[in-house]
């Protein structure tokens, strides 16, 4: 997270880049962890499916820190939306017009990355070996 | 005029009739996702009731919401009416139901995915049918092709592979779908819960008599089941008389090199096994009724029946012969 007194476009993406990463720490742990335990096992053979606890603890540590970091980003946005005394649409060429608009859409888009990495996290909860 | 207004107004609506009884249509038989005998199949034809349902009060709403602000109240409302509106019908709304919707997919997925019971069997998409071995725990394997039969109440576990191009192996009224890619050692357990015939198919595009690729599921108590199993192992009395002179002529002309009948000289694995050949409901891959009349037909003009399939057509075979073979092949349980 980019700490910053002012809203830029660096504070305005770090949220769906956090999404990212944590979709890609999510896949990888899940693929790559399933890949190699998969190779060894004959699961047709009648041996037990081999299990990804350490898979899906990574995820929920990814997801505990892709939450806080947004968690954060949250706050920043919001105050760099409620800094200027503006009302929406923010389309005043000013510099709290823009503090307003890029501090809400911020705010927006932490909320979509919220949701996004709870999606991403959901099947490390139901599905617990590499079936 | 009227009449005239009237035919038009039926002439209209004709393709409409004819588009819901095509969907209607659909709704049951042999081949239909919407009418599961197999525990998947049930899971996803609930999901997608749900869904359907789901998706009718969404549209419901969101149609009287537009003819609401549309025709009955037309002026402004307040603006913390517009924000809450966007907020819980726009935001919470649409995250809790696809939440809703993920968990309800995702909770279904382990289940559908439990290992088979023992029975396994080895399937192989071939161009243009279907290679099957039983593979059951106890008991020798079975070889067969374009059918398949299983217990009722029980996991059997298949094993799906293709030698040549992508297949995709589909019994609609039992499960999903699973591909069948070269190379490639692909999964699918399935569990029936109502004994029948049913029909699978291919459900990606391999080639010119890709729609000429399926084959019957034969759904069996499993006492039946397994009394059949363990008389597909045993061997069949050799032919007499007429039946005798058929299997000769199968010989002579060379169909024991890429067909395989137990017992005989054809030990042919580049075609389906014909061992029980007779036993089958259909011909080809589920492209003729097995009759003997359609056994010759095949065998005489195999590339008008099937375009592109590996077995050269006998055009030249005496229609005795035909008839002999057929018979052979007819008697072969």
């Amino acid at each position: 997270m980019i700490a910053s007194t002012r809203a830029n476009l660096v504070t305005l993406v770090t949220a769906p880049t956090v999404w990212a990463l944590h979709f890609l720490v999510s896949y990888t742990a899940a693929a790559g962890y399933c890949a190699k335990t998969m190779a060894d096992a004959r699961v047709m053979t009648g041996a037990a499916w081999p299990d990804i606890t350490i898979a899906r603890l990574v995820i929920l540590a990814a997801t505990v820190v892709a939450v806080a970091i947004i968690a954060l980003c949250t706050r920043q946005a919001w105050g760099h939306w409620r800094s200027g005394d503006v009302d929406p649409p923010f389309d005043e060429p000013s510099f709290e017009g823009r503090q307003g608009f890029l501090g809400f859409a911020t705010l927006l888009l932490c909320g979509l990355s919220v949701v996004g990495v709870i999606f991403v996290a959901l099947p490390a909860v139901f599905i617990g070996d590499c079936r | 005029m009227g009449a005239t207004i009237i035919a038009a107004r039926i002439l209209i609506r004709l393709p409409a009739f004819g588009l819901v009884a095509l969907a209607l249509g659909a709704c049951s038989g042999v081949q239909s996702a919407l009418d599961p005998a197999g525990r998947e199949a049930r899971d996803v034809a609930d999901l997608f009731w749900v869904m359907l349902i789901g998706a009718g009060v969404v549209w419901t709403i969101v149609l009287g919401v537009a003819v609401y602000a549309t025709r009955v109240r037309t002026d402004a409302h307040e603006e913390i009416v517009g924000k809450r509106l966007i907020l819980w019908g726009g935001v919470v709304f649409p995250v809790v139901v696809l939440a809703a919707l993920l968990v309800y997919g995702l909770r279904l997925m382990p289940e559908l995915r439990q290992p088979g019971e023992g029975l396994r069997v080895d399937v192989a998409g071939e161009q243009f049918w279907w290679r099957v071995r039983y593979k059951p725990l106890n008991g020798p394997e079975v070889v067969s092709a374009n059918e398949i039969r299983m217990p009722v109440g029980e996991r059997v576990e298949f094993a799906l592979t293709s030698p040549h191009v992508i297949h995709a192996f589909w019994i609609p009224t039992l499960g999903g779908k699973v591909d069948m890619i070269p190379g490639r050692e692909n999964r699918l357990v399935l569990e029936a819960e109502k004994p029948g015939t049913y029909r699978g198919v291919c459900a990606e595009f391999c080639g010119a008599s890709h729609a000429l690729m399926a084959f019957d599921v034969v759904v069996m108590e499993k006492p039946a089941f397994d009394a059949w199993l363990a008389a597909q192992a045993a061997p069949q009395p050799a032919p007499t008389g007429d039946l005798a002179r058929g299997r000769d002529l199968f010989l002579q002309n060379g169909c024991g090199a890429c067909h395989a009948v137990a017992g005989t000289e054809a030990k042919g694995e580049v075609g389906p096994d014909l061992t029980r050949f007779g036993a089958r409901k259909t011909l080809g891959a589920g492209t003729l009724p097995n009759t003997a009349d359609n056994v010759a037909r095949f065998i005489a003009e195999t590339d008008t029946v099937k375009p592109r399939v590996t077995m050269p057509a006998y055009p030249a075979l005496p229609r005795d012969d035909l008839t002999a073979i057929a018979a052979y092949l007819g008697s072969l349980k």
